[in-house]
């Protein structure tokens, strides 16, 4: 399988009162073609700033550092030009928003705002984008496609309207999709309908997706691999089917007790202790230190390097996973609990 | 066991007009003759999807919303013959705790202001000392340190902020708290707390909730006592453990299979059915999207059945 897209060392500071603070730090991953990587984590986590910094979409507040490196199809992202860049955005890769109603124009009809995507980026006659439209909302098991072009974004129901964003998003054919919560203000009815419907897609087409989201189940249902980040970093990644078999972070863990399996009446759901920390003020060593419950004196001073796990490519960036743990325990004061 | 809040063919309608002269007008039935009950420690689900009057039902039962008929009877009080101002005495019984915790908290008022000021108002407290000592020992009851008593809810992260609307809640010592999607905007591990929570505080004060959601995992974890709503109206009722075990009514069967599965690995297999159903006039309301629908459902209204404890009752022919 080829390699669509290799993100390196990305590290997006925001700076607030003249001092840079890292909201996403050193994030490396690589996105074949026909995969559906998943960025899981709740919110403040940097995922979504993760997604908008792929597109070059941040706010003026945020910068790169110069290690940052995104090479897609074999070239950097970060050394186009704007205007290059918007040969990209919306062609090349294009991006679903969580809620489809306030990233439509409610004073134009959807056939407007779909023409608009194909004749910014192509030189297609009328005729022939309206055949590409209809094709393309047909594929999406929109029911009358004629009459959805004709109306506007309000006579249309959520789930409807998540379906015109996500032809809007396919009909250029992109190789890269990225879906920032595109299913958390659908009913669950809905839910599931569209995941399925994006990942035949995302298989026809041959394109990569990486989905953004907080719901573990969206992950389970969708993902081909899943890369967990906790205040800005990532602290673990793994094929899905293992990162549910043998979740390693401590923080993962915890994240998957935290679902409501067993009736309160019984016992109490299980909780992290302590708050996510704030960008301004993370604490030393590992992010998660404070609230873990196997912390190690070595994480309140050193920050973890990704330690591999014995199944296949499964990464965590915590020093429970050090093979030479035990020995380290016995010589090294740092490593005493 | 006492009962709280008892509800009767509670109907809520509005009138859609069209045209110039507004001649053509729709009645649109959001919540279509419903009967539920809350008794007291009890806490009771309403489930449904966007748009099948779980909230328009919620709020009418408490005369929030103005029900366009039925009967509601609400700590032995019949509350649609109250006047206005009778009305406000009674509020202080039952409150409410909303989604979207910065939109239902006053940016410009302290921590202070917004869980003591319906206390001033009923004259559970007097202005001073005693109103701080009360909020403070609020504050302690839903988990906020001392220090939050002056500052303002943007200060605050998503889960807290719900700990305050919580607090606020709480305050007037209610009877009864309707919460409405009160934990869908929070993450896991805050959801987990905030559940934690409201369950504690039922034990402590002898509350009674009625839990608004459409993420079924949190209503079977939370709720004793589960009603499933489709276009305004109630299509199962019943014990928690009963629905979500033996769901009988096709679109509890629906909602329960629609929901994502909780390992890679577990099947995924959905039915295929039209998302959005039309609104019918005649025979049973889920008719378009049902999968087990026959002829006579078309015209005949649904039956409502009993199990043989008569707590799981739905209504459907088959």
């Amino acid at each position: 399988m080829d390699s669509l897209l290799t993100v390196t060392n990305l590290t997006t500071r925001l700076s607030v009162d003249k001092k840079f603070y890292n909201v996403v730090d050193k994030i490396n991953f690589d996105l074949n073609q026909g995969q559906t990587l998943a960025i899981v984590g709740e919110s403040g986590c940097g995922k979504s700033m993760t997604a908008y910094s792929l597109l070059r979409i941040l706010p003026q507040a945020a910068s790169y550092t110069p290690e940052s490196q995104i090479w897609f199809k074999g070239q950097d992202l970060l050394k186009l030009s704007e205007k290059q860049m918007q040969g990209i955005r919306g062609n090349k890769i294009s991006m679903i928003f969580q809620d489809p109603v306030s990233a439509l124009n409610p004073l134009y009809t959807i056939g407007y705002q779909l023409h608009e995507v194909i004749s910014t980026h192509t030189l297609l006659s009328h005729e022939q984008a309206e055949q590409k439209i209809l094709k393309t909302l047909g594929d999406l098991h929109l029911p009358s496609p004629h009459t959805v072009m004709e109306i506007y974004p309000h006579q249309l129901s959520g789930g409807m309207l998540q379906r015109v964003m996500i032809a809007m998003a396919l009909i250029l054919d992109p190789d890269l999709l990225i879906a920032d919560e595109p299913t958390t203000a659908l009913d669950v009815t809905i839910q599931a309908q569209i995941l399925n419907l994006l990942q035949a897609q995302i298989k026809k087409r041959k394109m990569g997706m990486i989905i953004i989201t907080h719901d573990i189940n969206v992950v389970a249902h969708i993902a081909d691999e899943v890369l967990v980040m906790y205040a800005g970093e990532k602290i673990e990644q793994a094929g899905v089917e293992d990162l549910f078999d043998h979740a390693a972070h401590p923080y993962t863990q915890k994240l998957f007790q935290a679902q409501p399996t067993h009736p309160l009446s019984k016992a109490k759901l299980p909780t992290i202790a302590g708050k996510v920390p704030s960008l301004t003020n993370f604490p030393s060593g590992c992010r998660f230190h404070p609230r873990c419950e196997h912390a190690l004196s070595i994480c309140k001073k050193k920050c973890a390097p990704y330690f591999s796990l014995p199944q296949n490519q499964h990464k965590a960036k915590c020093w429970l996973y050090d093979q030479e743990l035990e020995a380290k325990l016995d010589d090294d004061d740092d490593f005493r609990s | 066991m006492t009962t709280i809040l008892e509800v009767k063919n509670l109907q809520k309608h509005y009138i859609q007009t069209k045209g110039f002269l507004k001649r053509d007008r729709k009645v649109i039935k959001a919540v279509d003759g419903i009967d539920f009950k809350i008794h007291a420690g009890q806490i009771v689900g309403m489930v449904g999807e966007s748009g099948s009057g779980k909230s328009t039902a919620a709020q009418a039962s408490i005369r929030l919303l103005e029900p366009t008929d039925g009967q509601i009877s609400f700590l032995q009080k019949d509350l649609r013959a109250l006047s206005h101002k009778e009305l406000r005495s009674i509020r202080k019984d039952v409150q409410m705790v909303f989604q979207n915790p910065l939109a239902s908290l006053n940016p410009r008022k302290s921590v202070l202001d917004i869980i003591s000021e319906a206390m001033l108002f009923h004259k559970l407290v007097k202005p001073g000392q005693q109103r701080v000592a009360r909020t403070l020992k609020i504050l302690d009851q839903v988990g906020l340190s001392k220090e939050a008593l002056y500052l303002y809810p943007h200060q605050f992260s998503g889960g807290q902020q719900q700990r305050i609307s919580i607090g606020r809640a709480l305050a007037l010592n209610p009877k009864l708290i309707i919460c409405d999607e009160a934990v869908s905007a929070l993450d896991l591990s805050v959801q987990a707390e905030i559940l934690n929570l409201l369950y504690e505080l039922k034990i402590e004060h002898g509350l009674s909730y009625l839990f608004i959601s459409h993420d079924l995992a949190v209503v079977q974890a939370f709720c004793d006592f589960v009603y499933v709503l489709y276009q305004g109206k109630v299509v199962e009722s019943g014990p928690s453990q009963q629905i979500f075990a033996k769901p009988k009514h096709p679109y509890t069967q629906l909602l329960l299979a629609s929901t994502l599965k909780k390992h890679p690995r577990e099947k995924k297999v959905f039915a295929h059915l039209p998302a959005e159903g039309e609104k019918r006039d005649t025979g049973c309301p889920f008719f378009g999207r049902c999968g087990v629908r026959t002829e006579p459902c078309q015209h005949l209204a649904p039956p409502i059945k009993r199990s043989k404890s008569d707590k799981h009752t739905y209504t459907c022919i088959h």
